[in-house]
């Protein structure tokens, strides 16, 4: 192996950053060509540092990295763009944190993930100006598209029936919309209204651009809400923790 | 196979349980005790055993301390008007190593971070609330990282209501650094922040 393998350079995300020993810092990186990346950024948290200011949590850098045998070791960075106003909104924040939390949990090592990638980036940027929560979801359903988990909110997912009118259920086990013939498959399945079926529908297939046109009644944000949480915990098996956060707020 | 006598072998066993200390660490610094004299050995073991005894939190800012008030919460020199509030136990020496703050502290041992799931109840803030009596002013001084950003964010919130000047430390270039080095976000933050000369 020659030496200009051990170093390469990638376009990242900082999902994690953890602090190690005295002065260093684990990242977990998004690379928009390698995925996920466990890195170790020596010396960071030391204020002279050259390092600190690419390496903060979600930022977006270019990195130069060394290879290593269980973690790379960052080299140089350089910071594209720090996301200034998720850091100074503690909403935004714990909105991001449950983003990157998320990502970690769906991201594995040496997957490329190119449409992810942009997806975050996309969302990371319109949390700017618009309202979290929403933006929040948009990136929930379009994170479970793109892993593979699209919900099926159509037509029933046992019989194929088209679901209308009547009693529908969302059944998080089986990814989407039962009617009410085949409601009793899944005890835990939740009671869906066709307005909120009707939302996360546009939540997957509009212009990303256009999602400020998108208005949500309260009362309905809060059913995909929970709708989407337990989608989520069911197919990704994880608890999150900055949800906890998230309901305090 | 005979490897070490017994309490040998436990001394060994219970260095290793140190941060940063691996079990060949651990082995030399059991053979540098056995090698030292007996007073040296006990004096070492008496000062772990009397710091873990003697030290606790104090009742008013959640400093460690020996003393219950601490000796800067009971210090009449100071400025009871001024709290700083800081993370670590730490960050008090490294304040008082300035000379120049004659305020008060409060340590909330810790910073929220929602990824890791630590929420302002873990940390002293209650014990904050309860104290702003004849309270004017309280300085932020948190780390300015994501968990210290958010701690300041949410005290702010928690203390201006209460009419309290709440103000954070600023942020800008070390001494000593190269601009050159700088990120964009703290050159930002030290242009912001720039003051007459």
């Amino acid at each position: 192996m020659g030496y200009s393998l051990a170093l390469y350079k990638t376009d990242a995300l900082v999902v994690r950053a953890r602090n190690y020993g005295e002065a260093d810092k684990i990242l977990t990186l998004f690379s928009r060509e390698f995925g996920r990346i466990q890195a170790i950024a020596k010396g960071v948290r030391k204020p002279k540092s050259k390092l600190r200011g690419g390496v903060q949590l979600f930022s977006h850098s270019s990195f130069l990295l060394h290879k290593g045998k269980s973690l790379d070791t960052v080299s140089q960075v350089e910071q594209k763009e720090s996301f200034l106003w998720l850091l100074e909104d503690l909403e935004r924040l714990t909105h991001a944190a449950y983003m990157a939390e998320l990502l970690d949990a769906a991201l594995w090592e040496n997957e490329e993930g190119q449409e992810m990638f942009l997806l975050t980036l996309t969302c990371f940027y319109l949390m700017q100006s618009l309202e979290p929560r929403l933006v929040t979801r948009c990136f929930e359903f379009r994170l479970m598209q793109l892993l593979g988990y699209k919900p099926q909110i159509e037509a029933c997912v046992v019989c194929s029936a088209p679901v209308n009118g009547e009693k529908r259920q969302f059944s998080s086990d089986l990814g989407g919309v039962l009617c009410s013939r085949c409601g009793y498959q899944d005890h835990q399945s939740i009671e869906v209204s066709g307005g909120a079926l009707a939302v996360i529908n546009q939540l997957l297939k509009m212009d990303l651009r256009k999602l400020d046109r998108l208005k949500i009644p309260p009362q309905l944000g809060r059913e995909i809400e929970r709708l989407s949480r337990q989608f989520l915990m069911a197919k990704l098996e994880k608890r999150f923790r900055s949800l906890d956060f998230l309901s305090k707020l | 196979m005979y490897y070490y006598a017994e309490p040998l072998a436990k001394l060994i066993e219970e260095l290793a349980k140190l941060p940063g200390i691996g079990p060949k660490t651990a082995q030399r610094l059991a053979f540098f005790i056995l090698n030292s004299s007996p007073q040296e050995s006990r004096g070492l073991a008496e000062a772990i055993l009397a710091a873990k005894e003697k030290i606790s939190y104090c009742a008013i800012c959640s400093n460690l301390t020996d003393v219950s008030p601490c000796p800067i919460c009971t210090d009449s020199g100071r400025d009871r008007s001024m709290i700083c509030v800081v993370e670590q136990p730490q960050d008090v020496i490294a304040f008082e190593k300035t000379k120049e703050f004659k305020g008060l502290y409060h340590v909330l041992n810790g910073a929220i971070s929602p990824m890791d799931g630590i929420g302002p109840e873990q940390l002293k803030i209650k014990e904050l609330l309860g104290r702003l009596d004849g309270v004017a002013e309280t300085v932020i001084a948190t780390n300015p990282n994501i968990e210290g950003e958010a701690t300041a964010l949410y005290l702010a919130k928690l203390l201006k209501p209460l009419g309290i000047r709440v103000t954070r430390i600023a942020r800008g270039l070390p001494v000593g650094g190269d601009l050159e080095y700088a990120d964009e976000l703290t050159l930002l933050k030290a242009l912001e922040g720039r003051r007459e000369i």
